[in-house]
């Protein structure tokens, strides 16, 4: 594995296991194809992969059509969590999930610096 | 990115998580055409088990499929054919590295599918897979649109029973994807 490839993961996981009730992310390129993630076991990486770069393409069109100024989270909320999805720089999306508990605001500080830092390192 | 996939890291190992990297070579094709065509059924005959986003039969969001061939992942990425969802085939569209056009034979060429294609997506590589419905006889050849460099192939038969053909073989040489490895083809 690259250096960079390696500070992307621990990126990913250091969000993982520091954030309260994340519970996975995966940073994703603009076409829908998977640079890394950290997701529960048994999740198909390259479906939720191509999932996510489609709605955040999708929210940017809809926030353009909707005249709501430049996109910054789509957020998708499950009876047992959330799916929180963000820019990290023009060419890849961050994907973050939640439990059903999670503290919205502290997710949202840690996953936004993450974002950062990953697009530091794309 | 270059990188194995990985699934190791003690500490993602005690959360049940999976720690991974992309794979060394994957691309996305996706799968256009106009609406009823047949794009959905296309992408189930070439990986049993994709994912239909539906509602009442007609796919709304997406059709996916990851066909695998040793270390190489080939996205299939199916498309809504219904005009008005324009803004998910463009969103869709990005960074494909090819085309599988699903043309209903005897039917005009679509022009939304020429449009994505050209000018919104392309020139994007594309195959034509001419789908002969049971029961509907013959009525010509795919015409490749005027505006469009021709395909790189133009494949057809009955997709719900008939033989595939060469159409596997024909959506990895328009991925670009080579697998070096020589492991048996999975699909998933």
């Amino acid at each position: 594995m690259t250096q960079r490839a390696q500070l992307i993961q621990t990126t990913l996981k250091d969000l993982v296991t520091n954030t309260p009730d994340v519970e996975g992310a995966a940073m994703v390129s603009a076409d829908g194809l998977v640079i890394a993630s950290v997701l529960p076991a048994g999740t198909d990486e390259d479906r939720v992969s191509a999932m996510a770069a489609a709605l955040l393409s999708l929210g940017d069109r809809t926030v353009d059509e909707l005249q709501r100024g430049a996109l910054e989270q789509v957020y998708i909320k499950g009876a047992d969590g959330y799916i929180i999805l963000m820019q990290a720089g023009n060419e890849c999306v961050l994907e973050v999930i939640t439990g059903g508990a999670a503290k919205l605001g502290l997710v949202l500080l840690d996953s936004k610096r993450a974002a950062q830092e990953l697009t530091r390192l794309a | 990115m270059s990188g194995a996939r990985e699934r190791s890291e003690a500490s993602g190992r005690e959360r049940g998580l999976a720690v991974r990297t992309g794979a060394t070579s994957a691309a996305k094709v996706i799968v256009v055409g106009p609406g009823e065509a047949g794009k959905s059924t296309l992408i189930q005959r070439l990986v049993a088990g994709a994912v239909n986003l539906a509602t009442n039969g007609r796919t709304v969001a997406m059709d996916h499929g990851t066909m695998r061939r040793g270390s190489a992942r080939l996205s299939l990425v199916g498309v809504p054919g219904q005009p008005r969802f324009t803004a998910v085939r463009e969103a869709l569209a990005v960074g494909a590295a090819g085309a599988v056009w699903v043309h209903p034979e005897g039917e005009e060429v679509d022009p939304d599918t020429v449009g994505l294609l050209g000018s919104v997506a392309g020139p994007l590589p594309y195959l034509v897979y001419v789908n002969r419905r049971a029961g509907q006889p013959g009525r010509g050849v795919f015409r490749a649109a005027q505006s469009l460099p021709p395909p790189i192939a133009i494949l057809g038969g009955d997709l719900v029973t008939g033989d595939l053909g060469d159409l596997t073989e024909a959506v990895w040489a328009l991925s670009g994807l080579t697998h070096v490895d020589g492991q048996k083809e999975r699909e998933t």
